[in-house]
């Protein structure tokens, strides 16, 4: 083995490379807060490795990338790990990022002479949020294809944005060229563009070494430096080895990441970006159609302008926190900015009943979506599988046959009855109270006759008993009648007014075999 | 009203809505007996009924 090493370090130089690496020295003694560049590089070059393998099973095509994803997800085994890994190493990445930006402004790093060090750091801060967004639109789901839609939306409205816009995508709408576009941004230029200024980083903080705590004078400094190896190392290597189980623990906790229904451009999908992304679209709702460029040009500009100029911004004397209140504060500013807007996006989300409701609609049909999956995706791509669904098929019909005079969730025509919900409590209810609005029988040409009962004519507990009598009723003709979900002392209340007070009988025959609506 | 809104009355009403027990000389909507298949009448009623029922169940 000595001779081997022998061999190679006659070739290059390795054991001078060790040596140099190993006894970097780091001034002022190993410390947790400087584990966090080391953590990154772990994280960068593991993406690296997952997206490899990957790559190996995944086709970027507006066709294909939905289905081998979900190939990926539920055929190949151990496939759902790994795409995990790489979906939450995104989100760890980030996260590890502003730790270690908080480190570096709170010991003064980015001071003389460590300013490109600084610039070279907020670079790449940049092009992990940018890996991240690319990365998010590769599986071609509802929720990547509309939240990315909503970040390249952003980015056409900013001043020479539109121009920028219609590269990244490809064209003036999303299709295979947004695809291919954002996969070799993803693979290949953020990749390289990320290796690139990490290698500068790492060179310039080898030129300028660690940054030692400025509480420590210089010969405490001198007393308590370490070389980097051990002690450092074993630092960095047990916060890499806790950073890398914190990465298992979430893939195992969420059954890796999510895929939702193919994307579907014809669909409505409620759209919001990823969490580190969502301080961003919070901030939108607060300036909407002209004054947008506050929340999208002109704050973000002002952020990034503040960070890359805050080595010339902070001119205190010392690197001691307490002597740098305008810079430190301008950064906590930021960073509050960001939380409670990320945390006010939650809320409103967690309280919107009906971004709740789509968000639930959509999980069911990326459960069928995936199921159907199983079977096999058509070649015509992901939304195919929704040709093997009957449900699917049956909508399909209904658009083709029924539409143009029926509508089912807010599409269709008026010149019938809505569908939607039909037959159900409340549809009796509004049929009852308003038959002709253009919901029920507004728009038909022959079914005019019937008047509205108000309110007056029949309170609100009177027309629950008859609805609930007419839902009986209706019951009674099924095949197999099953009473047991309906109120029958409410019914018994609703069939008395049916024949007396209100009057239903004088125009609705409820007798099987009778003639109906309104016929006797 | 006799079974008014069941899969089967649906499934009727697509059928042929001009039946005397349903909507007779008042009906509006045209025949899709002939234009579509059996299956696809009950898959059709299927979805339509099922617009209703999990609300009307409740």
């Amino acid at each position: 083995m000595a001779r081997l090493i022998d061999w190679v370090d006659e070739r290059t130089g390795i054991r001078a490379l060790t040596k140099a690496a190993l006894e970097e020295s780091v001034p002022g003694g190993a410390r947790l807060r400087y584990v966090f560049g080391s953590v990154l590089t772990f994280l960068f070059v593991q993406q690296v490795v997952l997206g490899i393998l990957l790559a190996t099973y995944y086709s970027p095509s507006a066709t294909d990338a939905w289905a081998s994803t979900a190939y990926i997800q539920d055929r190949v085994a151990g496939g759902w790990f790994l795409r995990g890994l790489h979906h939450h190493g995104s989100s760890v990445m980030v996260v590890v990022t502003v730790l270690h930006m908080i480190q570096v402004v709170l010991a003064g790093a980015y001071r003389k002479p460590r300013e490109f060090n600084w610039w070279t750091g907020l670079l790449m801060g940049g092009l992990v949020l940018a890996f991240a967004l690319t990365g998010y639109l590769l599986p071609w789901d509802q929720k990547g294809y509309w939240a990315t839609q909503v970040a390249t939306g952003i980015m056409g409205t900013v001043p020479l944005g539109e121009p920028l816009q219609h590269v990244v995508q490809g064209g003036d709408q999303y299709g295979n060229l947004t695809i291919t576009r954002f996969y070799a941004l993803h693979v290949f230029v953020l990749p390289l563009s990320l290796g690139a200024l990490l290698t500068l980083h790492i060179y310039l903080f080898r030129r300028h070494g660690v940054t030692p705590p400025a509480s420590l004078n210089e010969s405490q400094l001198r007393d308590k430096t370490q070389p980097f190896w051990p002690n450092q190392l074993f630092l960095d290597v047990a916060a890499m080895a806790v950073t890398g189980a914190i990465l298992v623990w979430l893939t195992y906790r969420t059954h890796g990441a999510e895929l939702f229904a193919p994307a579907d451009p014809a669909s409505n999908f409620v759209a919001r970006p990823e969490w580190y992304f969502l301080f961003l679209f919070q901030l939108l709702k607060y300036f909407e159609g002209p004054m947008s460029i506050i929340a999208t040009v002109l704050i973000p500009g002002a952020v990034a302008t503040f960070l890359f100029a805050l080595p010339f911004v902070d001119r205190a004397n010392s690197r001691a926190v307490k002597s740098r209140g305008a810079a430190l504060g301008g950064v906590g500013l930021i960073m509050v900015g960001v939380v409670v807007l990320t945390a006010l996006a939650l809320v409103e989300d967690a309280r919107n009943e009906d971004f709740q409701a789509g968000l639930a609609d959509a999980e069911r049909d990326a459960e069928r979506s995936r199921e159907l999956a199983a079977v096999g995706v058509p070649p015509e791509g992901g939304t195919a599988v929704w040709k093997n669904d009957p449900k699917y098929a049956a909508m399909e019909l209904f658009k083709q046959n029924c539409s143009t005079c029926h509508e089912i969730d807010g599409r269709g025509g008026e010149e019938a009855p809505s569908l939607s919900h039909f037959n159900d409590r409340a549809w009796l209810r509004g049929v009852v109270r308003a038959p002709q609005s253009v919901a029920y029988f507004g728009g038909t040409k022959r079914h005019r006759d019937m008047e509205a009962y108000t309110a007056e004519d029949l309170p609100d507990d009177q027309l629950d008993a008859v609805v609930e009598y007419m839902l009986m009723v209706r019951e009674q003709g099924a095949e197999s009648p099953d009473l047991s979900a309906y109120d029958q002392a409410l019914a018994k209340q609703g069939e008395a007014l049916w024949a007396s007070e209100v009057e239903c009988s004088g125009c609705h025959s409820i007798e099987q075999g009778e003639d109906g609506d309104g016929r006797r | 009203m006799w079974g008014r809104g069941t899969r089967a009355w649906i499934e009727q009403v697509i059928r042929d809505s001009s039946r005397v027990e349903l909507y007779g000389g008042k009906a509006e909507m045209p025949s899709f007996k002939g234009k579509l298949s059996d299956d696809e009448i009950a898959a059709l009623a299927d979805y339509v009924y099922e617009q209703g029922w999990p609300n009307a169940a409740q």
